[in-house]
């Protein structure tokens, strides 16, 4: 099922009688598409639902605000997926909850929402972070070419992680880790 | 040897700002000052923009209340075009700014200043947040959380989404709600009323603890000022401009929203960006006032709701004509909170939501239009003057905050007189003086037009310039 559209945050699944999708791996893609590469999370996010992967849920949103931990309490797993300052990289790192910190309006970390998921909703899925590369956040939309290229490689390896955990749940009994997950995966252009 | 003690930024606000604290020989307040030290000039470069583009221009003030900005400034378009916009797409604006004040109000609530009172001036600063807020009440914590959600439900439901939705135009707006919307919203309506109920009940059993923070935390007289209808009849949208003074008398009623400016004027401080506005008659400073909820609640004779109407009862015996503590603020806010889901309830059957009828069409007809709503922390102006093809030569904003700003420097300065003793000051009185100004739920990415973030720095200063304490947060 998909609930991604630009700058909201999915929030149709949330409402009250909604269903959960506990099987469901959610993406959510964030960022400010004004603000050229700040936005390679959405543009992720909107190329993850036009693929149609199934048991993929997706959410497109500006930021990240506590609203989203309901439906980050309800998914398997979650991948925050955003730009990385001066980055050149996709890198994918396990995110570990925060119990603490600042919930502003407009500004949540992610570790702030998996510790807002368990404390409001007595659940927090396992979570990662996907830093996309990223150089020009002037105004404007549209993406750098590092940026453009920075997408292509993360779809990819987004794709395989996909399926490398999709295999270690089959074979039963939570991990920790993203089955070869590692710190580095290649510069933009890979 | 006089001190200056500086807090800066002040946390748990929209923005950024610092409060100074000026102490005398003895070690007590001298005066104490609100800075906000931020510019972007949403005024100056909007110039030679077609007026056909701000509501999408000026939504990007903020990312707080872009919805606020929307609606006025498509009302100043439509007062350029000499429209009356169709029935529809005026409920459907008012629905739209039902469910920002909502999600504002909740938010400054449960994230901002709840933790205070609920958890305590002094409780650790580690816990004094929404997480502490949670581990002493989940169930609030979540219900509060959801009760924003609904508010963002209804924007996105109407706008496509929830932050800078380009939906409002001059001439009404582009689309009406679907009956799925409309289900969606109506469905969220009891969750949403009982939590307002619910921190409604919360913050009355706080009053009971709190009685020292209600005759210090801004209590002075002052005027208020907000749209209201002719009937006396809480307004958001729509209605005339009511300044009332301490009392609760009537001082300019009905005033026309695109006469504004013969009785609101504006004054500009030293060392802040934010203009303050006063009442032209008086002057300055006897012509300072506030907005937003208390003074919304202070001008209204009724909410036009049976269950917000209970509760502004209750409220308006807690002053003598008026009510003029802002730490009633947060009282207000949440019976706005309650007002506005049984405005959602009784208008949301009505079938023109649905309705295809949404734009009227036409030139330039007025040089010059104002348009005026509530936003969540007050009214806001938005004076556009065009030429004869609709390019904008001026432009002029009235920011709901910056009509507060007299009133935080007055806040400021009352809750530093009873607290500070000289240095070092402690934290929790340092939180309080904060509290003062998140009473107001200022907007300070909107009062100066500004966004930005500022190291967290708290310094006080001997005359001879030598820094005597320093405090850092974060």
């Amino acid at each position: 099922m998909d609930r991604s559209c630009r700058n909201c945050a999915g929030a149709s699944g949330v409402g009250p009688g909604s269903e959960s999708a506990a099987d469901a791996l959610l993406v959510i893609g964030y960022g400010n598409t004004l603000r050229r590469d700040d936005g390679v999370g959405v543009y992720l996010a909107e190329a993850l639902t036009a693929r149609g992967w199934p048991g993929v849920e997706v959410i497109a949103c500006h930021q990240l605000t506590p609203e989203l931990a309901e439906p980050i309490s309800r998914a398997a797993a979650v991948v925050f997926a955003d730009a990385g300052f001066a980055r050149r990289q996709v890198r994918m790192e396990r995110v570990r909850p925060l119990t603490g910190g600042t919930v502003l309006a407009h500004e949540c970390s992610p570790g702030v929402l998996l510790g807002l998921a368990q404390a409001l909703f007595g659940r927090q899925p396992p979570g990662w972070v996907l830093t996309l590369p990223a150089e020009d956040f002037g105004l404007g939309e549209g993406l750098s070419p590092l940026a453009r290229t920075g997408l292509q490689t993360g779809l990819r390896r987004l794709e395989a992680w996909v399926g490398r955990w999709r295999k270690g749940r089959r074979r039963g009994g939570a991990s920790d880790r993203a089955p070869g997950s590692v710190a580095s995966e290649g510069t933009a252009g890979d | 040897m006089s001190q200056r003690i500086v807090i800066d930024p002040v946390t748990r606000i929209e923005g950024h700002a610092k409060i100074s604290l000026y102490l005398d020989e003895t070690g007590n307040v001298a005066d104490a000052e609100f800075h906000v030290v931020e510019f972007r000039g949403f005024e100056k470069f909007c110039e030679g923009r077609p007026f056909s583009e701000m509501p999408g221009l000026t939504a990007r003030v903020c990312g707080i209340c872009p919805v606020s900005h929307l609606l006025a400034s498509a009302k100043a378009g439509d007062a350029i075009m000499a429209v009356n916009v169709p029935p529809a797409a005026e409920k459907l604006r008012r629905l739209m700014n039902l469910g920002q004040i909502i999600q504002s109000h909740a938010l400054s609530f449960f994230h901002l200043s709840a933790p205070d009172f609920v958890l305590g001036w002094d409780s650790a600063p580690a816990q004094r947040n929404v997480f502490g807020l949670m581990a002493a009440d989940r169930d609030l914590a979540r219900a509060g959380i959801r009760l924003r959600q609904f508010g963002q439900e209804v924007i996105e439901l109407l706008g496509g989404r929830k932050i800078h939705p380009s939906w409002a135009v001059p001439g009404g707006v582009r689309s009406p709600l679907s009956a799925e919307g409309r289900d969606r919203i109506r469905a969220w309506l009891p969750e949403a009323k009982a939590t307002a109920q619910r921190a409604i009940e919360l913050f009355k059993k706080c009053l009971k603890s709190h009685g020292r923070e209600v005759q210090i935390y801004g209590n002075f007289p002052s005027l208020f000022m907000s749209l209201v209808a002719p009937d006396g009849t809480w307004e958001h949208y729509g209605g005339r401009l009511c300044f009332v003074d301490s009392n609760g008398n009537v001082l300019a009623d009905q005033v026309d929203p695109q006469r504004y400016d013969e009785v609101i004027g504006e004054s500009v401080q030293p060392g802040s960006y934010l203009k303050s506005p006063f009442y032209r008659p008086l002057g300055m400073p006897e012509g300072m006032y506030r907005v937003g909820p208390l003074a919304r609640l202070n001008v209204a004779r009724q909410m036009g709701t049976p269950l917000a109407d209970a509760e502004l009862r209750y409220f308006k015996k807690l002053g003598r004509g008026a009510v003029n503590s802002s730490f009633l603020y947060h009282y207000a806010r949440l019976i706005e909170i309650l007002g506005c889901v049984e405005r959602i309830e009784q208008m949301i059957e009505d079938p023109d939501l649905l309705s295809t009828e949404l734009r009227a069409e036409a030139g330039i007809n007025s040089l010059r239009g104002v348009g005026v709503s509530e936003a969540p922390r007050g009214t806001l102006f938005h004076d556009y003057t065009v030429d004869r093809h609709g390019v904008l030569q001026r432009v002029n904003l009235i920011i709901a905050t910056g009509q507060n700003n007299l009133a935080m420097n007055r806040t400021v300065a009352q809750i530093a007189r009873h607290y500070v003793r000289g240095t070092p000051v402690p934290e929790a009185v340092l939180n309080r003086i904060e509290h003062g100004i998140r009473c107001y739920d200022p907007c300070l990415s909107c009062s100066t037009h500004a966004a930005g973030r500022m190291p967290l720095q708290v310094r006080v200063i001997g005359p001879d310039g030598q820094v005597l304490q320093e405090l850092r947060r974060g």
